[in-house]
């Protein structure tokens, strides 16, 4: 492969020979290498010998390379360097030089190479007349360069791109080996939202001449991490950018650590946020306690000062704890009352509705409200008014029953009082009735008739004797008398039917049925048991007129001429329907409207009726008749 | 003559029946009284043939005095006056025995009634008959 200019084949001396030994030595030896190996010319850099290696170098035979320069191969980006330091060798400022270039393979690939170059031969002025090179192919060694660099590159961009905050620091120590000061290695620019400084006023410094008021517990816990290479974590505030952060610390390798700063104010300010809202709440629970315990003390005191006992049960209803406002009221012991012994100290007329109550409170867990006596240790019966609720466990269980009494028994009396006056002003008035009826009846209506009757005999004697003009005048003042007669006969069944006196309300609502008939035209279907008496004249006036003010709403408002009335006697209670057919009407209304406020209506017979002990039920409906059932407790005398 | 006794509470009301009946030709007036105790004591005396009987007296009612009578004196023509016509009265008296039930105030038709049950009739009121009818023909 190898060619030189061996023009003329001839006979060669032993020295010839042996030059050309050597020649030939020489060039196996420059083929053998695996280096390429090269010679050019010193004018032009034509290449004038060239070596295998340099041929599997740049990708071109041996005889192609012959026909080309040095810069024919030598990439562009490498080219002026190259043909500098070429030029400089070439005037003998340069013995030799060595350098890294790209050359350009015949497939246009790029290889890498290290040249050193010096002088291979000289003219006899010692003019460099040929250069020779050897040519180490370092691509390899460059991609794994590049590699390096771009994984640099890419490490540095992920460095600088992080937004956590990140930093090295090479720790100092002190003569005990104890650590007082860092020198910031590294740091990205995130380092700034930690530190507020940038990271080229950092690197290179001493950590506490950057930051005088850095956090020296911090500082050294870091420390400790380079000098241990115990990984730790650190929590920190930082006061210049008013900064929470967590940093994982490792170390990279031994007295330097390296601290990724993660900012956790939002949840540090959650936390706080957290923190103050529980301290708030902890503060409105005591505010709350305090208001609570305040109105249980006034809740008490009201108690206190409300009821006069106060009383605990068991969940089934009996007495298990000593009350002593209880015990002191009624003066019986702890040991009379508990269990159902309290029940003792009840008016025994209470006793049953008392523990019908009870029992329903219990059952249904529901509270109790209800009325009775309670035996004073003075001897009387006190009116108590009594509110029992029940207390519930976590399981909605009941647990037991507080309870209070109010001694009602002043305005039990006031209340009884004010019936009884009630009661007697309805009575007064039944009987001022009967009074002005009978003095209507036995006085005034007798000289009415007397006068009548006296009159009429007068006209006959006139008439008699001739005296028509004094007949007739009489006659007309006869019968001006006649209609004083009836008005007042009117008047004297109004205010109290006569009937009533002495027959019994059957009688007496018969003759209301001849009368409303009369009067009003109104037809009345009458079925009264009439067996009976109702002893007291009062109540049965008081009933007559109840059943003679329905049937007048019948005659002036049902619009129709007919109606039933049901008189019965149930025990000692005195039941009376009275229905119509006629077109009914709505009760609010009927109450909503001033008719009721009107005399005798429907709403004042209701109350009378409840003034007596009875009770009266309305049923209508517009268009569908209307039915009053009106009870009333009578003591009944039978009919002999 | 019939023999007439005036059982009659008030006076003025009597001192007229009287003055009425003492007109009546055929009627004696032989007593009177002003109540049914007085009355049950001087009818004994009087032998009336006929009594009217006040319906509203003090103490025993009229129409007590009336079953009393009949009972004492069942061939006793009993008459009733009253200042109304209420129907179970009216019921009530003819079935204790009376003969008539009149109201008070009508002289002409007191005359008629006497006569009438002077003739033995049974005599009401024509108001008292009227209510009656109008019962009646209801039921």
């Amino acid at each position: 492969m190898f060619s030189t200019n061996t023009q003329h084949k001839k006979q060669h001396s032993p020295a010839e020979i042996a030059l050309r030994q050597r020649a030939e030595e020489f060039q196996a030896h420059f083929n053998l290498t695996a280096v390429g190996n090269v010679q050019a010319d010193a004018n032009s850099g034509r290449f004038l010998l060239v070596n295998h290696a340099m041929c599997e170098i740049t990708g071109y035979s041996e005889a192609e390379l012959l026909e080309r320069t040095i810069w024919e191969i030598t990439d562009p980006q490498d080219r002026e360097e190259n043909e500098r330091l070429f030029s400089e060798l070439v005037r003998g400022q340069l013995a030799s030089f060595e350098l890294e270039k790209r050359f350009i393979r015949k497939d246009r690939d790029i290889r890498w190479g290290v040249v050193s170059v010096t002088v291979a031969q000289r003219d006899e002025t010692g003019r460099p007349l040929r250069t020779g090179a050897v040519v180490l192919d370092i691509t390899r060694r460059k991609q794994i360069e590049e590699s390096l660099r771009q994984s640099e590159e890419r490490y540095r961009q992920l460095f600088e791109a992080m937004n956590e905050g990140f930093m090295v620091g090479e720790v100092i120590c002190d003569d005990a080996g104890e650590p007082i000061d860092y020198i910031i290695r590294e740091a990205n620019s995130a380092m700034e939202l930690v530190t507020g400084r940038k990271p080229e006023e950092m690197i290179g410094q001493r950590a506490l001449t950057v930051f005088p008021n850095l956090n020296r517990e911090m500082m050294i816990a870091a420390s400790r991490v380079g000098l241990t290479g115990e990984p730790a974590e650190i929590e920190g505030f930082s006061p210049v950018v008013r900064w929470w952060y967590r940093s994982n610390v490792f170390s990279p390798r031994p007295g330097y650590f390296a601290m990724v700063f993660v900012d956790v104010s939002e949840r540090k300010r959650a936390e706080a946020t957290l923190l103050q809202m529980n301290e708030e709440l902890e503060r409105r629970v005591d505010e709350r306690t305090a208001q609570v315990r305040e109105s249980e003390e006034r809740f008490r005191a009201l108690i206190d000062a409300s009821a006069q006992i106060v009383w605990t049960m068991d969940s089934q209803g009996r007495v298990v704890e000593d009350s002593p406002s209880w015990r002191d009221f009624t003066g019986r012991s702890y040991e009379e009352s508990k269990d159902w012994g309290w029940l003792y100290a009840l008016h025994p007329a209470d006793r049953e509705q008392t523990i019908l109550h009870w029992q329903r409170a219990v059952a249904n867990s529901q509270p109790m409200e209800t009325e009775f006596r309670v035996h004073h240790h003075s001897g009387r019966w006190h009116w108590m008014q009594v509110r029992a609720v029940p207390l519930f466990d976590e399981h909605d269980g009941v647990r037991g029953w507080v309870g209070m009494n109010i001694d009602i028994h002043e305005r039990k009396e006031a209340e009884a009082d004010r019936e009884r006056l009630a009661r007697s002003l309805i009575m007064a008035e039944q009987e001022e009735r009967r009074r002005v009826s009978q003095v209507l009846h036995d006085d005034l209506q007798q000289l009415l008739y007397a006068t009548q009757m006296r009159i009429a005999m007068v006209s006959q004697d006139l008439h008699a004797a001739g005296q028509r003009h004094l007949t007739e005048e009489i006659e007309e003042a006869r019968a001006w008398l006649n209609q004083c007669i009836e008005t007042t006969r009117q008047m004297t069944v109004d205010l109290s039917p006569p009937i009533l006196k002495n027959e019994g309300l059957a009688d007496a609502l018969e003759w209301l049925q001849s009368q409303m008939e009369r009067r009003h035209g109104l037809k009345i279907a009458l079925y009264a048991e009439d067996n009976f008496r109702i002893a007291d004249a009062d109540l049965r006036a008081l009933l007559f007129q109840i059943v003679r003010e329905l049937l007048f709403n019948v005659a002036k408002h049902a619009g129709v001429d007919r109606a039933v009335v049901e008189l019965r006697q149930v025990d000692n209670r005195l039941v009376i329907h009275v229905a119509d057919e006629g077109c009914g009407f709505e009760l609010v209304k009927i109450a909503e409207s001033k008719a009721h406020k009107e005399g005798f209506g429907l709403f004042s017979a209701q109350e009378r009726l409840r003034l007596v002990g009875g009770h009266m039920k309305i049923i209508s409906q517009p268009g569908n008749g209307t039915r009053v059932i009106v009870h009333a407790p009578v003591q009944i005398e039978r009919k002999k | 003559m019939t023999r007439v006794f005036i059982i009659e509470d008030h006076p003025v009301m009597r001192q007229s029946l009287r003055a009425f009946l003492q007109r009546q030709a055929g009627i004696d007036l032989c007593g009177e009284a002003a109540n049914a105790e007085t009355a049950l004591a001087e009818i004994e005396q009087a032998l009336p043939d006929m009594v009217l009987i006040d319906v509203s007296l003090p103490g025993m009612s009229g129409l007590e005095l009336l079953r009393e009578i009949r009972q004492r004196f069942p061939d006793l023509l009993c008459v009733m006056l009253s200042g109304h016509g209420e129907r179970s009265h009216v019921d009530h008296a003819l079935m204790a025995g009376a003969r008539g039930y009149i109201l008070k105030g009508d002289t002409d038709e007191l005359a008629e009634a006497l006569r009438r049950v002077i003739q033995g009739e049974t005599y009401l009121s024509g108001l008292v008959q009227n209510k009656m009818s109008g019962l009646t023909s209801e039921e």
